[in-house]
């Protein structure tokens, strides 16, 4: 029959829809079943003919994109192990990137050896360097570790200045309670905005996709891709202090023992233990650098007596209501993201199971 | 009793379930297999190629199935490949049934008779 022959050539085209390799593998074996069921079909009438066919050729390029989907790893989980601990020194040496280098610059700055700006640049060039690095290897833990920092620098030139013109609008019919709790937040909102753009990146690009599989299975590698934004918040909150430093390294020292933790960790929950830990510590650090420094500060003139009591707790004030808002940057936000990373998993796989009954 | 490891690949889709089923006996290629779920499922379960193979590249993958060579019945045709259960298939298959069973005993127990 014509329609047979003429159904014949338009399957083997549609074929071509598949991948080559499962093409290779299935396509003949495929058109020769098509060969069968059509036989059998003429057997029985014109109508079954025409019903095979129509089904046939229906179905195939939709059963052709789901192998396409599929060999590209769509809907997959991830079978990667999560690789907290890296394997080589210089590993260790790249998670620690940003931490060693703030350390070079505040020990550079206590010596009043004050480092050239295009230094700066020079920074940058090594905070970006793991991220190419890693990006080349799926994002694993060590190479991300400077993420946190130029991603607040970045939205620091992005978005702060905006931000806070629109705060002058929106907080000034509200009292001065509401604004002390909500202006530390500012230069982090942000922050908060950008991570899931990111993150939503690292699912649609294939090289980076690793990172939001470790994401998926441990929400804890995103806080600590974000970690480190910890050093410009320190350099914010002590921006008109002097006499510092010294409290500044003991608090990079207290960050980095929550990178070691980090790493070494087995379990989650030690891994967030570790984070929150390096935290805190160190912002404990610096509620007692303000307290004892706060005599000593030159703000326009020396502080009058009665008057540090008042500054000392409006400082700690400030500096707990940042720290909440470092805890929600770095811990908060990035559990819920990783709820949503695991429900798309969730859905996918749903998805998956409903294309496989097609 | 299943083992564990086979449990974890419960449950299989009815696709999947038929497909097993109708490897169980003896090994059959493609066309045969289409015409056998068909008939297991009471016509309810029709295949179609682009379902059938992509059914069966995953089983493969899985080890759950395996390709054998089928000799053409007729002296020209070309040898076809046909598909046998492993055994890992055969245990995931009875993992299932057994499931299935589990369920409908349950339903039965708990319906009053002739409700079932």
């Amino acid at each position: 029959m014509r329609v047979i022959e003429i159904v014949r050539r338009v399957y083997g085209v549609l074929l071509h829809l598949y991948p080559a390799s499962f093409y290779r593998e299935f396509g003949d074996e495929m058109q020769a079943t098509l060969a069968d069921m059509l036989e059998e079909a003429a057997g029985r009438g014109m109508f079954s003919v025409w019903e095979a066919c129509v089904r046939e050729l229906m179905v195939l390029p939709f059963a052709a994109l789901r192998e396409r989907w599929r060999a590209r790893g769509g809907g997959q989980m991830s079978t990667l192990p999560i690789r907290h601990v890296p394997q080589t020194w210089w590993g260790w040496l790249l998670a620690f990137i940003p931490f060693v280098l703030m350390f070079v610059i505040t020990v550079s700055n206590m010596l009043r050896n004050y480092l050239p700006e295009w230094i700066a640049l020079g920074v940058l060039g090594l905070l970006v360097c793991p991220l190419i690095l890693g990006a080349a290897r799926g994002l694993p833990d060590w190479s991300v570790a400077s993420f946190g920092i130029l991603a607040a620098i970045a939205n620091l030139l992005l978005f702060n200045e905006r931000l806070q013109a629109f705060s002058h609008w929106f907080l000034s019919p509200y009292n001065l309670a509401v604004q002390v709790i909500i202006s530390p937040g500012l230069p982090w909102l942000g922050l908060i905005g950008l991570t899931p753009i990111v993150l939503l990146l690292t699912a649609l690009l294939k090289p980076l996709r690793p990172f939001f599989h470790s994401v998926q299975s441990d929400w804890t590698t995103l806080s600590f891709a974000l970690y480190s934004a910890m050093l410009l918040a320190l350099t914010i909150t002590f921006d008109e202090y002097v006499g510092e430093e010294l409290f500044v390294l003991a608090a990079l020292v207290a960050l980095g023992a929550g990178v070691v933790f980090y790493l070494r960790s087995t379990r989650q929950d030690g891994r967030l233990a570790a984070l929150v830990g390096g935290m805190v510590a160190a912002w404990v650090i610096v509620g007692i650098a303000k307290w004892v420094l706060i005599p000593s500060q030159n703000w326009g003139g020396v502080i009058p007596t009665e008057r540090v009591a008042a500054t000392r707790w409006g400082e700690l004030s400030y500096t707990a209501v940042t720290a909440a808002w470092m805890l929600m940057v770095i811990v908060v936000a990035p559990a819920a993201l990783g709820a949503c990373a695991r429900l798309s998993t969730h859905l996918t796989v749903r998805l998956r199971g409903r294309i496989n009954q097609m | 009793m299943a083992r564990r490891a086979e449990q974890a690949d419960l449950p299989l889709s009815e696709t999947t379930f038929f497909i097993l089923l109708s490897l169980a006996p003896a090994p059959r290629h493609g066309y045969a297999i289409m015409k056998e779920v068909q008939a297991l499922s009471n016509a309810r379960v029709n295949l179609s190629t682009g379902t059938l193979y992509g059914a069966l590249k995953r089983l493969l993958e899985l080890n759950w199935i395996k390709a054998v060579r089928e000799a053409g019945i007729r002296p020209s045709a070309r040898p076809r490949r046909a598909y046998a259960l492993t055994e890992q298939g055969r245990r995931v298959l009875r993992a299932e049934t057994e499931r299935l069973q589990a369920l409908v005993k349950a339903a039965r127990r708990h319906v009053p008779q002739g409700e079932v």
